[in-house]
């Protein structure tokens, strides 16, 4: 479990829109398959159909799990991957739904069915799936508003707040009872009352931020509303599409999977076709706009409770996070002036070294001279202290002279360099030079 | 009439063919299941913070005396670079004599929030190359960036092309507005500043949830799809779950960075116009004179090749070369293809310099 209750907040809002919404786009896109399908005048001969489908599954294999279908087992299956499963949930299942689904209405068509009734069905569970999708509760946030619109139960908020967050938030701090009574001891215990209700009275300051809550809900509410009409949308572009395509294309699709892969490709260029448009563009900003907006007002409004109550709040960590960077930085800087010292000080004391050393040497040299002063130094000791004076300047000063080497080179590697860089060295599909 | 010619025979085959893989996959993916990537030796040797500097291990002679630093991008994390041995761009470049470092930017918290984009180019990358420079005793180094590290590292190279032997851009970024970045079209109505102050850092969940939806029908549908057809050959299982592992790791974005970044470039497509400011200096590109080798894909929907080909027309190097790989904006680093072209592209370009 997160540590961080509002990281975690908004994970589990992240994801529960995906599940909700992803689930919701498979049935439309499923039922819009469904109309499209019934909307064209397809005969059963067409398909090369005789008898229709028999059971799909009928040999299925013996289950050792509790799944009671390869539906079933792959929903079990999927949930295994919390990171990927709410994105990817339902994948291999709807590819096993739309072939059920092709299956029903090709026997539907083999039975003699009459198309148009056919077609009307198709429709009439098209509009419901859209109707649904427009209803969609997009996230547990909505849900919690839904669920306190006739008052701000604190049974029920707590419910809410532990099915977003997996356990109850303040196990380490106050006791929920405590949280909500707070909360709906403060103005109005009915939303819509609460929004149009002049702020007036000691509570004042927490009335606003309460109706500051609702209102971005609200909008929040509206902004999704519209991506959904977007995505409805892009499932209506994606059908016709399709259907045109089947119609007119050179493709020949011999089986499921053909058939689906070809409608991911008409729903990719159909949404892509959507997502282009100024009009989504707004609406997704909006969309992300309204959602932030909402956490925002919520989270004024939970930071004005968690003082109340003495409990850590965002303003207070978000203060203790600028003191810490500041530390931080200042500390960086002290390191790097004390580096810079440090520096400094060794190169003082080097050269002081190498005074000290050249005194030595002079003396050494003395003391030889005035013991021997008849002997004068041989080749070999002047090459010995040669050597000596050459490693003592490498010493002192090798920073300097390795960068000189480096220099060097790389001035040797720059003229062996290729005069015409547009040489094509490279076996590959293509390899221009803007120069 | 539609083209579609289905025998009953047939399709009972393939859905029964299908539900038996659907019933096996668990098995076989649950063996993978535990695969993570990253698969060459490394080791931290200089930190900032919990910015690592990664040095790899060398795997045979050094055939370029320059260090190489490949800066990734503050989205999902670099191990896409080195997935596993046989797709792997990092141990590519090792085999073949390349000193590789490589900045780790870990998995910032809510108290990294306040981490901005300055300190990301100069703190952090402008650190481990003062360090890499004083380490090797060097006057500059060779600087690969990937994806957004790309426009990270050009940004840097424009600030200090003296630090900058030669500049390898990969997918990277440079005009935000070219007429079929969807990932620009849909953010340029975003209120930045209420979205990062409302989540303090940019949740990696809600990152994911962003990209999956450029591709919905392909990234959260097909893809598991196929999954299941090709789940009874182990290596595909092994390569899909390595891949899935990298996806969805996601770490979020600290706030301050995030909103300079998707201000300045995603909004104001600022990096062309010579006005995105770093640390009170404003990124003139045609101050980036190091040679430059500029790679992308053809079919990259992410960062599409004109927002990439745009260096070319703003950059003050005479010496740069692009390379156009045919895949898409992953593919460039993990497909059997790239692994086979990309890496001997990229070190006999930097052996020629």
């Amino acid at each position: 479990m997160s540590n961080d209750p509002f990281g975690q907040f908004s994970n589990i809002f992240a994801s529960e829109f995906a599940k909700h919404a992803g689930a919701a786009a498979m049935k439309a896109w499923q039922e819009a398959l469904k109309s499209s399908f019934g909307a064209t005048s397809f005969s059963p001969d067409s398909f090369g159909l005789g008898d229709g489908f028999k059971t799909w599954f009928g040999e299925e294999s013996a289950d050792n799990t509790n799944a009671s279908s390869p539906f079933d087992y792959f929903q079990q299956f999927l949930r295994q991957f919390p990171g990927a499963g709410t994105a990817g949930l339902g994948a291999g299942s709807d590819f096993l739904q739309f072939g059920e689904y092709i299956q029903k209405y090709l026997d539907m068509f083999a039975a003699g069915s009459d198309p148009s009734k056919i077609a009307e069905q198709m429709s009439s569970a098209f509009q419901q799936s859209l109707d649904q999708l427009s209803g969609l509760s997009a996230s547990p946030w909505m849900n919690l508003f839904d669920k306190n619109a006739e008052g701000m139960r604190p049974d029920v908020l707590l419910q809410s707040m532990m099915e977003m967050f997996g356990s109850n938030p303040f196990e380490n701090g106050i006791s929920p009872s405590e949280f909500f009574s707070a909360i709906g001891n403060l103005g109005s215990n009915d939303f819509t009352k609460l929004k149009s209700s002049a702020a007036i009275g000691p509570a004042r300051e927490w009335q606003i931020a309460m109706q500051d809550v609702v209102e971005a809900a609200d909008r929040y509410r509206q902004a999704q509303a519209r991506m959904q009409q977007h995505t409805a949308a892009t499932f209506d572009g994606a059908s016709k599409q399709f259907w045109q395509e089947l119609g007119h294309g050179e493709q020949e699709l011999t089986s499921i999977r053909g058939i689906y892969d070809f409608w991911v490709d008409c729903a990719e260029e159909a949404y892509a076709e959507n997502v282009m448009t100024d009009a989504y563009s707004r609406d997704f900003g909006e969309s992300i706009n309204s959602q932030a907006n909402l956490k925002l007002k919520w989270g004024a409004l939970l930071n004005r409770l968690f003082e109340m109550l003495n409990i850590p709040n965002r303003r207070e960590v978000d203060g203790v996070i600028k003191n810490l960077s500041n530390i931080e930085m200042r500390l960086e800087e002290v390191e790097q002036q004390s580096n810079l010292g440090n520096n400094e000080l060794a190169l003082t004391n080097a050269a002081a070294i190498r005074e000290l050393k050249k005194e030595i040497e002079a003396l050494r040299i003395e003391i030889k001279t005035s013991a021997k002063s008849t002997v004068k130094p041989t080749t070999q000791t002047a090459k010995k202290r040669k050597s000596k004076k050459q490693a003592s300047k490498k010493t002192g000063d090798g920073v300097r002279d390795n960068k000189k080497d480096n220099s060097k080179a790389r001035k040797r590697s720059t003229k062996s360099k290729p005069k015409d860089s547009r040489a094509s060295e490279f076996e590959i599909a293509k390899i221009t030079n803007a120069n | 009439m539609p083209k579609i010619s289905l025998s009953p025979d047939a399709v009972q085959r393939e859905m029964k063919a299908f539900s038996e893989k659907l019933y096996n996959a668990d098995k076989n993916l649950g063996r993978a299941a535990t695969l993570t990537p990253g698969c060459s030796e490394r080791e931290r040797v200089f930190s900032i913070g919990n910015v690592g500097l990664y040095h790899y291990k060398p795997l045979t002679a050094k055939s370029n005396a320059t260090p190489l630093l490949m800066v990734y991008a503050l989205v999902n994390r670099a191990e896409m670079a080195d997935l596993q041995p046989d797709r792997s761009l990092i141990r590519s470049l090792l085999e073949q004599g390349i000193d590789i470092y490589l900045i780790d930017w870990d998995y910032p918290n809510g108290a990294d929030r306040l981490r901005s984009l300055e300190d990301y180019i100069n703190r952090y990358i402008g650190g481990c190359i003062d360090y890499l420079i004083g380490a090797h005793s060097i006057d500059a180094v060779n600087l690969l960036g990937i994806c957004q590290g790309g426009t990270m590292s050009t940004c840097y190279s424009a600030l200090y092309p003296e630090k900058v032997r030669n500049l390898i851009t990969t997918v990277t970024p440079i005009d935000f507005h070219t007429r079929n970045d969807m990932l620009s079209h849909i953010f340029r109505h975003v209120d930045v500043e209420a979205l990062v102050d409302g989540d303090g850092n940019l949740s990696g969940d809600l990152l994911n949830l962003i990209f999956l939806s450029l591709k919905p029908f392909r990234l959260a549908q097909q893809k598991y799809v196929e999954l299941i057809n090709g789940s009874d050959d182990p290596a595909t299982v092994e390569m899909f779950m390595r891949m899935e592992h990298w996806i969805f790791d996601s770490p979020s974005l600290a706030g301050q960075a995030f909103k300079d970044f998707a201000k300045q470039f995603y909004q104001r497509n600022s990096l062309i116009a010579g006005d995105v400011e770093v640390g009170g200096r404003k990124v003139n590109l045609k101050n980036l004179t190091s040679p430059v080798l500029n790679i992308f894909g053809r079919d990259d929907h992410l960062v599409p090749p004109s927002a990439s080909k745009a260096l070319a027309d703003y950059v003050g190097a005479d010496d740069y070369t692009e390379l156009e790989f045919p895949g898409g904006h992953i593919g460039i680093y993990v497909s059997g293809r790239a692994h086979k072209l990309v890496p001997p592209s990229i070190v006999e370009w930097l052996n020629a310099r």
